[in-house]
């Protein structure tokens, strides 16, 4: 087989797999769907919420976590909404649902809970930069939680030659996605692309899946310059603590098109790292 | 409930430690108010109260242990940026990570 056609199986067999992930339960779905509505109000998200059990354990815990600083206790889930607001209940909706979605695999090397932690981070640190720049900020929560999600379906299909990505990527020093191409002929923006389009995830979501990594690509959505800092920032602030983290090259199209300056950066810094202090006591 | 204070699972609560919050059961009861020292008889009896965590105060954190932390991650700093010496825009990226760490950000 020569390489295009290598990679070209190696697509085909990820569509399958993807196709044969069990289908998300019906009370996500529903849930899902109507995030992505504006005008769902507060009292049918809280219904929702109220009949998936792990979710409202989850509500719940955020909201008499310490970042939420409040006296009394928060026992039930209109309370919780209410105070916690739209925004951060249906940031933890799409954390449970897509937390869940993926079961371990023995891939030596790859750690699941840094994982999620990196992807935890970023989606609060595109999510406070977009609230910066005066962006919809929905969608860069979901970017940020979801750009690197090509590499968990890499992973979850070919756990014995991710291992070697890795160890590629040690050996070398280079970034992972280059290790990626070497090893596998097919890398986690490829996987991550296909992965959006079967679910069906937003244009400007697949844009960032797509452009995290060089997000000057013409006309791509700009949310790739938001999620391609953010990755940046989470990975500069250490927050996976993984001992050889590092920071990939930052693109200047990115970093002008944002145009944010030093204290924005710094607030945005010490934000994404309370926030994850928050987020990461109950997810990992 | 201010910054000085954390929750934590009651598996990992241990005697001494001083609630900083008052401890309710799930009907809003109060069973321990906040500021009561814990003993091994207290947290005997949290166990038959279905209490999953509480909220402890923090110990004051050493100053040299606080010094050491904010070295090490200043000192993290230029192996985290190792793929990118003198680069513009990730050197900007860099002084303000270190303004930041250095707490002499304006």
């Amino acid at each position: 087989m020569n390489p295009e056609e290598e990679t070209h199986a190696r697509l085909a067999a990820i569509v399958k797999h993807i196709k044969d992930l069990p289908t998300l339960p019906e009370v996500a779905h529903e849930l899902l769907a109507e995030l992505d509505d504006d005008e769902s109000s507060l009292e049918s998200i809280s219904e929702k919420i109220a009949m998936d059990q792990a979710i409202t354990a989850k509500v719940l815990k955020l909201a008499n976590s310490s970042h939420f600083g409040i006296n009394s206790r928060v026992v039930t889930i209109q309370q919780a909404t209410a105070m916690l607001g739209v925004q951060n209940i249906k940031n933890l909706i799409r954390l449970t649902i897509m937390v869940n979605r993926f079961q371990a695999v023995d891939c030596p090397g790859f750690d699941f809970r840094a994982f999620w932690r990196h992807s935890i981070a970023t989606a609060n640190c595109a999510e406070l930069i977009s609230r910066a720049l005066h962006m919809k900020h929905d969608f860069a929560f979901t970017a940020g939680l979801l750009h690197d999600i090509g590499r968990l379906v890499l992973v979850t299909h070919y756990p014995v030659e991710y291992a070697e990505v890795l160890n590629y990527r040690d050996q070398n020093e280079c970034e992972l996605i280059d290790a990626e191409r070497h090893v596998l002929k097919i890398d986690h923006l490829e996987a991550g692309l296909i992965l959006a389009q079967i679910w069906q995830f937003s244009e400007a979501v697949q844009d960032a899946i797509k452009g995290h990594h060089h997000p000057d690509i013409p006309g791509i959505n700009a949310l790739a310059s938001v999620v391609h800092v953010a990755n940046a920032i989470v990975h500069a602030l250490d927050l996976a603590q993984q001992e050889n983290e590092l920071v990939p090259l930052l693109s200047a199209h990115a970093w002008d098109t944002l145009a944010l300056n030093e204290a924005d950066y710094i607030a945005i810094f010490k934000e994404t790292e309370m926030r994850f202090e928050a987020l990461n006591q109950i997810f990992i | 409930m201010s910054k000085h204070s954390q929750y934590i699972a009651l598996a990992k609560a241990t005697e001494g430690m001083v609630l900083a919050d008052d401890l309710l059961d799930k009907v809003g009861h109060v069973l321990l108010p906040a500021g009561v020292k814990l003993s091994a008889s207290i947290l005997n009896s949290l166990a038959h109260h279905h209490i999953q965590q509480l909220c402890v105060e923090k110990e004051a954190a050493d100053e040299q242990e606080l010094e050491t932390e904010r070295q090490y991650k200043l000192s993290r700093i230029e192996y985290l940026f190792r793929l990118q010496q003198d680069q513009e825009p990730a050197n900007s990226l860099k002084q303000y990570l270190i303004h930041y760490r250095e707490g002499t950000a304006t």
